[in-house]
């Protein structure tokens, strides 16, 4: 994705929290706002929203999917940007729904619009908005899980790298499996336990050997069963999503997510 | 001295694949398999790398990628021409056709072939598309001596199992265990050495080629072009097979047709980087026709055997461009589950992402639902093949086909129907949430719980789960986030934020 | 309806096309340079890049576990050789027949080490372009192939070697049996410098435009070879040497000296 360079920067973004945020991990949404506000952009919350419609989506479930999904085709219908703190969401909106309503003339249209005002909350920050330090401060050994749909499906890469990077005290330390999957994949996790702890056990020695004591991610799937794991195991490697991560220290005291 | 092997395929019965109906428990049972799995480890140390750094020193990988991809596609558009015209130019450079619509035909028409000829031996190369029509066992009960030329494969038909990988098939097993197999199938003396167990494998396997009557090999291309069959190998056996008897059988899916001579200069490039890492493969063997008037060698009869076997079925469905697959297995190294669960767990032929796509296509999708079901759609897959087939979006059509033949189970249904109202109702799902934050609060632990009902018990066999926040991100929408206010715009920049 | 016909009809019912083709069908193959033209280019491009090509045919071989060697005459091409002989204590060579084996005048040297030497000839007294009995030609195969069964060492010829990755073409015709770079366990290959061409894409133009038919452009066999034989199937560890040779020598001969 490119700079948008000739725009301004955006004064004004509507936010898709997800379900997983919304839920488990509503700091994470506090967290987006108050960095969104720190950058003097302000925030629309469409209380009507739920779900993006992955969960029924990839199980096969096509038609509750479109059902849960169209209704964000007018929810949004008006916002100029859509946050969505999460990778796997946002690839849903992005890549899924004009698949979704392909056979729709009207709202395989109106999805492909959407599409194109969709991002995913680090490629917002480092191209849109065009920043990469936040004035965040956050002391410790940060390892970074590149979670599947962001990488692969969206091809954000180096963007939560950077925004990592940036924060003041954080030592963003390399972790050999990032990019390898960590076994959560929805519904896998539960229909599939023991491949998906063995991929979640092969992901967390990867941690260990980084020396990290805290790992960041854009997707509150994945933190949820890394952290399930590390919980059940004792560890104190503390879990956070990059939203808390940028809105740490500074003006602000966002609680952020420990074991 | 020579090493004779007797029919000692005879002696043990057919391998059989495990089937796909057992793959939850085939899986589990690969997880707790420690050699197996210690073998699995070769895989991330080994191939994954050699792919990686050798597509990276291409230089032009992507558009390499791309034009393959395009010539794939291109050809599946016109496949009945393409297919049509590979068969004249066969014929015009002598080579005899055959056109075998499932497995069963494909079986007779090969035998038709030995019986004709007065066959007895049979050495095959490496052939995924034998090993998908069952041929050994058939070749076997007609009463055929046949022998696996390529180590991997013969290393497998010693143990009577069936290939785990569709690049290396006996990565499953150790050295101490191929040394104990050879030792005590062929006589020799033990070795562990791994020169000394190839040399024995060598010389037993010499023989085989000179006794041999027919060479029975695959295909990893055809050119429409010309009528030539392309083979891609590293033993030698590939040669030996197709040259030593006095008629060679190529068997081969009909996808492996590409339209021109000149169009395998990209083909084989993507094939040999993404498979083993090599720029190209130690032999490539172009065969147009069988030998002519004045060759010294070489067989006096070439047959093709093509095969549709449920391919027009891909063809025609969403999931045609499951086509392209050049069996390089590439997908096979980088996917996650494969590395944990090994070939074996998919129960049938080609394992991993695209053996998760071929075999419920090929076998049924009702007894093998767990394979489009068993991913967690990570795409490492579609990034590491050579011809960009997006496999987790084939796999989702998969699923989509389970929900719409109802192969799924009535709760799943259910479930997905109320979940689907809910998000459909926001104040109702507002109001479940806070029901939940309420109604888990015995079971709560520091934000966590243990122990999950079933049919969701799976996630806390080993992890624990999240509590439902005490309040949700919407209510603190409510109550305070709406209220604020970003900074002023235009107004100096809080400390340390910077434009890039 | 022949097997063929039930077959293709089932692929363009697949493809969604009528049972029976339509008379006239636009061409298969999109368009393509002048392949005469192409090619003699080709040949004016490589002349120029000799130097460069025949170091990158060192290195890359090399890296495929062939031994290469510059020799700058005839005698020094078959001093080489029947030094390697005399080292794997050879007693039967079975080599091509073609003009370059016979201008270096090997056989002589090989003999006077009491070495046997077959040639892969055509019975005597058979005439190019014409049929030969079919008993000369039975008895003749089967002695070639019981030679090579026995043969210590292959000796030939190339058509070509392609620089970018070693590979040596070796096309099967009269006077070059497949054979011969196949069932010994070491193999040598003579080239001239002349010979050396860049890529793959480069033989597949020159073939065609060396005939009017595949036919005529393309032999029964046509063998790529690069390095000896290789197998990776126990364990993932190389071993060279499998069911073709375990030794690949190249001799790259300068065109200067040979005729």
């Amino acid at each position: 994705m490119t700079r948008l360079a000739e725009r301004p920067r955006p004064s004004r973004v509507a936010l898709f929290v997800t379900c997983l945020g919304d839920v488990f991990y509503p700091e994470v949404g506090e967290a987006t706002v108050r960095l969104l506000h720190r950058l003097g952009i302000a925030v629309d919350f469409p209380r009507g929203q739920t779900c993006c419609g992955q969960p029924a989506f990839n199980a096969g479930f096509r038609q509750p999917a479109k059902d849960v999904a169209r209704r964000n085709l007018v929810l949004f219908a008006n916002a100029e940007y859509i946050i969505v703190p999460s990778g796997s969401c946002a690839a849903m909106w992005r890549v899924f729904y004009p698949e979704l309503f392909a056979d729709d003339p009207v709202l395989g249209e109106q999805a492909e619009a959407l599409a194109a005002r969709t991002y995913e909350l680090a490629e917002f920050l480092v191209h849109v908005v065009g920043v990469e330090r936040l004035g965040s401060v956050f002391h410790g050994k940060v390892a970074y899980h590149a979670s599947c749909h962001l990488l692969r499906e969206l091809g954000v890469a180096e963007e939560p790298r950077r925004l990592i990077s940036q924060v003041e005290g954080t030592e963003l330390v390399p972790m050999d499996l990032a990019e390898q999957c960590c076994g959560f994949g929805g519904t896998f996790a539960v229909k599939y336990p023991e491949i998906s702890d063995a991929m979640l056990q092969k992901k967390i020695a990867s941690l260990k050997r980084a020396g990290a004591d805290t790992l960041v991610s854009c997707d509150a799937g994945c933190l949820m069963h890394i952290a399930g794991r590390l919980r059940r195991q004792g560890e104190t490697i503390r879990i956070m999503h990059l939203a808390e991560l940028l809105n740490a220290g500074g003006a602000t005291d966002a609680q952020t997510s420990k074991i | 001295m020579p090493i004779h092997i007797a029919s000692h395929t005879a002696q043990r019965g057919a391998a059989e694949h495990l089937g796909t109906e057992g793959f939850q428990e085939h899986a589990r049972h690969a997880l707790k398999d420690a050699p197996l799995q210690q073998a699995l480890q070769l895989l991330v140390t080994n191939f994954v790398p050699r792919r990686v750094t050798a597509m990276a020193a291409l230089g032009n990988a992507e558009e390499l990628r791309t034009e393959a991809r395009a010539i794939k596609e291109r050809t599946m558009a016109r496949l009945d021409e393409y297919l049509e015209c590979f068969a004249t130019q066969a014929q015009r450079v002598g080579v005899q056709v055959h056109w075998a619509h499932d497995a069963a035909e494909a079986r007779q028409i090969i035998t038709g072939i030995a019986q004709h000829i007065g066959a007895r031996v049979m050495v095959k190369g490496k052939s995924m598309a034998t090993e998908e029509i069952h041929l050994n066992p058939h070749l076997e009960q007609h009463g055929y001596e046949v022998v696996e030329t390529d180590l991997g494969e013969y290393i497998i038909q010693l143990a009577g199992e069936t290939p785990s990988h569709i690049i290396a098939p006996a990565i499953h097993k150790t050295r101490q265990q191929i040394a104990t197999l050879l030792h005590e199938q062929l006589g020799t003396p033990y070795t562990e050495v791994i020169p000394e167990m190839t040399q024995i494998a060598r010389r037993a396997l010499r023989e085989q080629f000179l006794r041999a009557d027919m060479g029975i090999t695959g295909a990893n291309f055809a050119i429409a072009e010309t009528g030539s069959i392309v083979l891609v190998t590293n033993e030698g056996n590939g040669r030996l097979s197709s040259t030593m008897p006095r008629v060679h059988v190529a068997v081969m899916g009909m996808e492996k047709i590409i339209p021109r001579l000149a169009d395998l200069a990209v083909m084989l490039k993507v094939l040999t980087n993404s498979a083993t890492g090599q720029k190209i493969s130690s032999y490539v063997t172009l065969l147009t026709g069988p030998r002519r008037a004045h060759d010294l060698d070489g067989p006096e009869e070439l047959h093709v055997v093509i095969m549709d076997n449920g391919r027009s079925a891909i063809l025609r469905s969403a999931n045609r461009e499951a086509l392209y697959c050049l069996r390089c297995g590439a997908c096979l190294n980088v996917c996650p589950i494969y590395q944990n669960i090994g070939g074996h767990a998919y129960g049938w032929v080609y394992p991993g992402p695209i053996g998760a796509v071929l075999t419920p296509m090929f076998t049924g999708l009702d007894t093998a639902q767990h394979l489009p079901r068993a991913s967690t759609l990570c795409g490492a897959c579609r990034e590491a093949c050579p011809v960009k087939i997006n496999i987790p979006h084939l796999l989702l059509n998969l699923r989509q086909q389970l929900v719409e033949r109802h192969d799924t189970s009535w709760a799943e249904r259910v479930l997905f129907t109320l979940w689907s109202w809910i998000m459909c109702h926001p104040r109702l799902y507002e109001a479940l949430i806070r029901l939940a934050a309420l109604a888990q609060k015995p079971f709560v632990k520091q934000g966590w719980l243990s122990r999950l009902p079933a049919p969701f018990a799976g996630w806390t066999q080993s992890r624990d789960f999240k509590a439902v926040a005490a309040q949700s991100f919407r209510q603190r929408w409510q109550e305070t986030l709406q209220h604020e206010r970003p900074v002023a715009h235009g107004a100096p920049p809080a400390e340390g934020m910077a434009h890039e | 309806m022949s097997s063929q016909e039930a077959f293709l009809a089932r692929v363009r019912r697949a493809l969604h096309k009528d049972a029976v083709p339509p008379p006239s069908r636009p061409p298969l193959w999109w368009s393509d340079t002048d392949v005469a033209e192409a090619a003699a280019q080709l040949q004016t491009r490589l002349a120029a890049q000799r130097p460069a090509l025949i170091a990158q045919v060192q290195q890359e071989l090399d890296a495929a576990g062939g031994v290469v060697v510059h020799v700058h005459s005839a005698p020094a091409a078959v001093a080489y050789i029947t030094h390697l002989a005399q080292q794997k204590d050879a007693h039967l060579v079975v080599r091509w027949q073609s003009d370059l084996l016979e201008a270096i005048e090997v056989d002589d040297a090989l003999h006077q080490q009491g070495i046997t030497v077959h040639t892969t000839a055509l019975p005597p007294g058979t005439v190019a372009g014409e049929a030969t009995s079919t008993a000369a030609m039975t008895t003749r195969r089967q002695e070639l192939r019981e030679w090579l069964a026995r043969a210590d060492l292959g000796l030939s010829g190339v058509d070509y070697v392609i620089a970018e990755t070693g590979t040596l073409v070796l096309m099967a015709r009269a006077g070059q049996m497949r054979g011969v770079s196949l069932l010994p366990p070491v193999h040598v290959a003579v080239v001239r410098t002349s010979q050396v061409i860049a890529t793959l894409a480069d033989y597949l133009l020159l073939a065609q435009a060396a005939g009017a038919d595949p036919s005529q452009y393309l032999t029964s066999c046509v063998s790529f070879v690069t390095g000896p034989s290789r197998t990776g199937d126990i364990e993932l560890k190389l071993t060279v040497g499998v069911h073709g040779p375990g030794e690949l020598h190249l001799l790259v001969l300068d065109d200067s000296n040979a005729r």
